[in-house]
């Protein structure tokens, strides 16, 4: 009786430590720095946007980025999603929808340049 | 019959005397402070969400006998260290809370335990031995999160740490939890605004308190609270129960404190946890508790009505005499002052019913 | 029904038994070779006097610590046939040997149900058993509360068992205490330390006849009483203590209230110290008591009447708790009291302990080192003080007495009179109080209130805890000072011999009220008798209450 109580609360404490690292995991905060700057991708150089409306994970309100400008937004978890749209002349160009993950890094630089440009290293820890 | 009506009627009037002199005080005040009633409501729900969990966390310990329990400040520190890692690990919004709630569970289960223990040698006079191992506690606070946090503890965030390289900064910003549980849910009926999940939170405090005095172990406490002598004859492990009775006290004390800062948003690392033990003491009693009986009823009458002057009173007192200070020390002095009326009140009416107990003991007068 | 059951006797069981039982406190021995045995289904009456060693026997076979914590006892017990030697009284509980205490050990916010259950409660399980133990399961009322009603039908009372121990009449607290021990499955012996002394006349008959029925359901019943009638009535056997020995066990039909008395008292030295026993009835009345009553816990006074005569050594005596403690510490205004008091024909003014002493009247207290004495001040002061406080001598007054300064060197003189007329055993005035011995301070309480020069003289329990030689002397001082110097003494003990030795009439308390006044040169026995509250002393009592005899 003694035995298995011991077992129940070692299995209880083993779970509450499991639950700490899933809130830890799931609760981090993070900082993501979205970049509208001109650069230099495989030579070829790819020109800053004029504007892009920046939707992190289905918010209503987007983050404005001019041109030539970084922003920045806070992220909780692991899982993502943003929605760019990029805009020419006041209106919508071009839309784009990424999913993605990310580690427990404290900040993260994402380029607009090199998801447009289909690139992979698009989200970089820093 | 009228003379029974009559007695019940004064008795009446004697246990409810604290609450009923707040809202004669409140009467005065309210009017006085010239705040709109709708701005009063927001204020009251807001503070209701804040600080009940915390009373609460006083029930526990009344139940086992021990008084009107300082031990929270413990909690309360333990809620706060959990707090400090939370934010230097940038934890956030829920997970960030219920994670420094975890954390804080074994710090206060030790703290409580301390306590626990020091009461026991302390019997019949909890309240003050609790009140000074508070400040002792705090000490100990102070060397871990001045000294020991930024060198054997690392703390990573340097927006957290003194320039001078260890220690914990004077005020933390809570930015990342802040008002995480009272937002999770949101009602707004006409202009105010209800915190649903911190309600929710504070009524599964409730039901689990109910529930608590169904168990075996709150019957125990019950039992030890009313006479200690008994229950150990009976073969009730005295000490034992009410230590467990402190440990639970602190860990529910500690939940208590995140919730109150979650809510104010920012963490004065060395004074939040100072004023803890005597707003929430002082609620209580205003809500009619004693130092042997409490109920849930007087923990939501006590915050009502103990926040009700601490809003009002401050404007009431600009707005009589000019001067904001003047209130600012009122309340202040309402605090300290009504837990000595309270507990002078509670004397007072334990001698009169051992009198009364006695009365037909005395002559054919 | 005493024959009936002694037909049967030898073939029931025997559930306890004693053999050469003994015990000391220290020196102190208080129980010397105690034999007996009780069987399956029987009452056996213990009764004796105070510091008989009933309770001391009943704190052995209980196994309360204080016993094992003062070097255990002697002989062996016995339950069934096994040898058990308990050191706490959950032992003596696993046996089944329950015990209902004088005092009640009950919980007062709880229901009958759940005193008689406490500790024992029925519950449910839920799986947060598992990680936080037993104690986190829930309690299951309904069955509780049947299983209380249950026990409480048992003794054939009527009490709900959801009703609040706080707010039962004491009858039914007794009840409820006796239902506990019912309640417990194994209970094989009982024992009821005075169970029927808070209850009325009505209420102890019935819980006599539940005691007859719990019996014959085979459990052993000891009986604790000071009630001789009771033990007659319910016992089938009885044992008599007295000074810790066994001195007699008889069938309950072959005794009797008289008989009891002379066992429990004994043929003890009649030989008094002084002979000259005041008998003049024509003395004039120095203090008059109507009617008072006296709030002292543990030793209430409800109605006491009753003349001192200027110049006489009256005695106040009876059982412990019976209230004669109360009547002086009443009179001096130490508790709350009632009633009329008339000192030389003019009313004394009750709760107001100054003007009393004002009066002419002093006190030596019982509590010798709590109100009597000044522990850490020297003799001096102690001896001095009430006379500097009260009377303002050995004080020297300046300036029209706006000044007052201590009178040393009158108090030295005072003091040292006293050491030498009462033989005190010290270095002088400037000795400690709390240096001397017990006799010692005794004599110190008593100058410190012959410093006042009273004319009447409250001795409350001048010989507790002293040793027998200080005893004489303390006795020798009372007895002296009243027929040298003519004080009139009114002294309180719970020893009938030493009261028989020193007083002129003695006055027996019993339940607050005067069970009769009594010139001390009459036979112990009848003392006896009116401690005991035995029918005799009801109708007597009664018949103070009508006004038909004159309690003088």
């Amino acid at each position: 009786m003694k035995r298995k109580r011991l077992i129940v609360q070692l299995i209880l404490i083993l779970a509450l430590v499991g639950v700490s690292a899933v809130l830890f995991v799931i609760g981090k905060g993070h900082q993501l720095l979205i970049d509208n700057k001109r650069a230099t991708i495989d030579g070829v150089r790819v020109e800053a946007y004029e504007w892009v409306n920046v939707y992190v994970n289905g918010a209503k309100k987007p983050i404005e980025i001019e041109e030539e400008d970084r922003q920045l937004a806070k992220i909780a978890g692991p899982w993502h999603h943003i929605r760019i749209e990029i805009l020419e002349d006041g209106k919508v160009a071009k839309t784009l929808e990424k999913r993605f993950t990310v580690g427990l890094q404290n900040s993260f630089l994402l380029s607009l340049q090199k998801i447009v440009e289909g690139k992979e290293d698009w989200l970089t820890p820093r | 019959m009228k003379t029974t009506g009559k007695r019940s009627f004064k008795n009446l009037l004697i246990a409810y005397a604290v609450p009923i002199m707040f809202i004669g005080l409140s009467i005065f005040t309210i009017p006085l402070s010239g705040f709109s009633p709708e701005y009063l409501v927001q204020e009251m729900v807001i503070r209701l969400a804040r600080n009940s969990f915390l009373v609460l966390a006083l029930l526990i310990p009344i139940i086992a006998g021990m008084g009107l329990n300082f031990g929270m400040v413990l909690g309360a520190m333990a809620g706060q260290i959990g707090l400090i890692f939370i934010t230097d690990w940038n934890i956030v919004g829920i997970p960030g809370m219920a994670l420094a709630m975890i954390i804080s569970i074994p710090i206060s289960i030790f703290l409580g335990w301390i306590a626990g223990n020091i009461l026991n040698r302390a019997k019949g006079r909890e309240m003050v031995t609790s009140y000074i191992l508070g400040f002792f506690i705090n000490g100990i606070y102070q060397f871990i999160v001045l000294y020991m946090m930024g060198k054997a503890i690392p703390i990573g965030n340097p927006a957290l740490v003194l320039s001078r390289g260890y220690g914990i900064r004077n005020a933390i910003n809570l930015e990342g939890i802040r008002q995480s549980l009272d937002n999770l849910i949101s009602l707004n009926i006409g202009k105010v605004q209800i915190p649903v999940a911190t309600f929710i939170l504070i009524s599964a405090f409730c039901f689990f308190i109910i529930w608590f005095r169904k168990t075996k172990l709150g019957q125990d406490m019950r039992a030890v609270g009313q006479d200690m002598e008994v229950a150990e004859a009976a073969g009730i492990p005295v000490n034992k129960t009410r230590i467990i009775s402190m440990i639970i006290s602190t860990v529910l004390a500690g939940f208590g404190q995140i919730i109150f800062l979650q809510n104010i948003g920012t963490l004065n690392t060395y004074n939040s946890h100072d004023q803890t033990g005597m707003y929430s003491i002082a609620a209580l009693l205003i809500g009619g508790a004693t130092v042997s009986h409490a109920t849930i009823p007087n923990i939501f009458l006590g915050v009502v009505l103990f926040h009700l002057m601490f809003v009002t009173s401050p404007m009431a007192g600009k707005n009589l005499i000019g001067s904001a200070m003047l209130g600012e020390y009122f309340r202040l002095f309402i605090s300290y002052g009504i837990i000595a009326i309270s507990l002078v009140l509670y004397a007072w009416r334990r001698h009169k019913e051992k009198e009364r107990a006695r009365m037909n003991l005395r002559g054919n007068s | 029904m005493g024959t009936e059951k002694s037909k049967d006797k030898t073939e029931k069981n025997v559930l306890l038994r004693c053999e050469h039982v003994g015990k000391s406190f220290f020196e102190n021995r208080v129980l010397n070779d105690i034999n007996f045995e009780l069987r399956e289904g029987e009452i056996l009456g213990l009764v004796g006097e105070n510091g008989a060693g009933k309770s001391t026997l009943m704190k052995i076979l209980f196994g309360m610590s204080v016993i094992a914590q003062t070097g255990g006892y002697e002989g062996s017990v016995f339950v069934g046939e096994k040898p058990v030697k308990f050191n706490s009284p959950f032992e003596a509980l696993e046996e089944g040997i329950g015990m209902v205490h004088q005092e009640f050990s009950l919980i007062p916010g709880f229901t009958a149900t759940e005193n008689i259950l406490l500790n024992r409660e029925i519950t449910h399980y839920n799986f947060l058993v598992e990680a936080f133990g037993e104690r986190l399961s829930t309690l299951n009322m309904p069955e509780m509360i049947e299983r209380g009603g249950k026990a409480l039908n048992t003794l054939g009372v009527d009490i709900s068992p959801k009703m609040l121990i706080a707010e039962m009449p004491i009858g039914h607290k007794q009840f409820t205490e006796i239902a506990r021990e019912i309640d417990r499955q194994n209970t094989k012996v009982i024992i009821l330390d005075e169970p029927t002394a808070v209850l009325t006349e009505t209420e102890a008959e019935i819980l006599l006849s539940s005691l007859r029925k719990l019996a014959q359901k085979g459990i052993g019943i000891i009986f604790i009483s000071h009630r001789l009638q009771e033990i007659l009535e319910v016992a089938d056997r009885i044992i008599v203590l007295r000074d810790g020995i066994l001195v007699k066990e008889v069938e309950a039909s072959e005794a009797d209230v008289v008989k009891i008395a002379e066992w429990m008292v004994g043929r003890k030295m009649d030989t008094s110290v002084f002979e000259d026993k005041l008998e003049d009835k024509n003395a004039e009345v120095l203090l008059e008591v109507k009617n008072l009553w006296v709030d002292m816990p543990g030793e209430t006074v409800r109605n006491v009447s009753f003349e001192v005569y200027k110049g006489e050594v009256l005695g106040i005596g009876g059982l412990a708790g019976q209230g004669k403690i109360g009547i002086p510490n009443g009179i001096m205004g130490l508790f709350p009291a009632g009633g009329t008091v008339k000192f030389r024909n003019t009313d004394v003014p009750l709760n107001n302990p100054r003007k009393v002493l004002n009066l002419g009247m002093a006190f030596v207290s019982e509590d010798r080192r709590g109100v009597g004495l000044l522990l850490e001040e020297t003799l001096d002061w102690n001896i001095s003080f009430t006379a500097m406080q009260v009377k303002e001598w050995y004080v020297k007054k300046y300036l029209g007495g706006l000044i007052k300064w201590r009178d040393d060197a009158a108090i030295k003189q005072l003091t040292s009179e006293y050491i030498k007329t009462f033989d005190i055993k010290c270095q002088g005035g400037h000795q400690l109080a709390q240096e001397l011995s017990g006799g010692n301070q005794q004599k110190i309480c008593l100058a410190k209130a012959f410093a006042l020069k009273p004319e009447l003289l409250f001795v409350s329990e001048p010989t507790r805890g002293i040793d027998v030689g200080a005893k004489k002397l303390v006795l020798d001082t009372i007895r002296r000072s009243n027929r040298e110097f003519g004080m009139t003494v009114v002294m309180t003990s719970s020893e009938l011999e030493e009261l028989r030795s020193v007083c002129d009439r003695i006055m027996i308390v019993d339940e607050g009220k005067v069970a009769g006044i009594l010139p001390a040169t009459a036979p112990s026995t009848e003392f006896g008798l009116l401690m005991l509250g035995t029918s005799e002393t009801h109708r007597r009592e009664r018949e103070i209450q009508n006004g038909k005899v004159k309690t003088k």
